[in-house]
């Protein structure tokens, strides 16, 4: 098939076309995506050695680490964040952040007034969420 | 036609989304939450006898197997938009799609197998 002239591909994810925040939210959305889809299969394989009591006391006794800790730490970010940016992206596909449609009469209102202080929202919900998990990971004494 | 069946699928993959943001709050609670109350985190949640305290109820069998349904749909769902804009063509779309699904599922069916040997060994 004919790669179209406005194919960008990946590239497309730094921002092809309207530079917009929304558009880095998306790629972002997609790239954790992939990422937390990696992590999930290997969570699924891992979390299944449980039916085995030798190995699976041994695994989680070798992930008992700082560094293991750091890394669930920033994997609860990117849910954190991929949550939050998909409760976005759910209300905005089911067009339930677009307001009452109006004339496109000059000074023009779009959508944005109401949908960015619900992106804020959205992502200070998840900065509370990673604040308070960072209390769990790092603040308590073991 | 495709592209009337293809909403459906997307439908399914915002739900999914949804339901898997639910379930796994919850799922994050069980593991989190005894550590933040008690003012201890520790690694007793993830020890094998906690793990089988977990097993035992039927409950928790049943919302693992929705929370890895939901995610796995979701997720290999995604990928596979993502993978089907970057690689567009027939041969393509129908490869990309039979895998993503034969992935999936083949991860849920582990999940769900290991789920249920886990409740039998824990004696639910």
């Amino acid at each position: 098939m004919k790669k179209r002239k406005n194919d960008l591909g990946l590239w497309g994810w730094l921002g092809g076309g309207r530079w917009g925040l929304e558009r880095y939210l998306y790629s972002a959305q997609r790239l954790s995506g992939v990422l937390l889809l990696l992590y999930l299969v290997t969570h699924v394989i891992v979390s299944g050695f449980r039916v085995n009591e030798p190995l699976w006391t041994e695994i989680m006794g070798a992930l008992d680490r700082p560094w293991v800790h750091v890394l669930e730490f920033l994997l609860l970010v990117v849910v954190a964040f991929h949550g939050f940016n998909g409760l976005r992206l759910v209300l905005a596909e089911l067009g339930l952040s677009l307001g009452r449609m109006r004339r496109p009469v000059y000074p023009y209102r779009t959508s944005l007034v109401r949908q960015r202080p619900l992106t804020l929202a959205l992502m200070l919900m998840a900065v509370a969420f990673i604040v308070i998990i960072s209390i769990e990971f790092f603040a308590l004494p073991e | 036609m495709m592209w009337i069946r293809e909403s459906g699928w997307w439908l399914g993959f915002l739900i999914a989304g949804l339901v898997g943001f639910a379930f796994l709050a919850i799922h994050l609670g069980v593991f989190h939450l005894p550590g933040l109350l008690s003012g201890r985190p520790g690694s007793e949640v993830l020890s094998f006898p906690a793990a089988m305290e977990r097993a035992r109820s039927p409950s928790t069998a049943a919302s693992y197997i929705v929370l890895l349904g939901a995610l796995l749909y979701h997720g290999f769902y995604g990928l596979r938009g993502l993978l089907l804009e970057l690689f567009p063509g027939r041969a393509a779309r129908r490869a990309i799609t039979w895998g993503a699904a034969l992935i999936g599922m083949a991860v849920f069916a582990y999940g769900t197998y290991t789920t249920a040997v886990a409740a039998r060994l824990a004696g639910g």
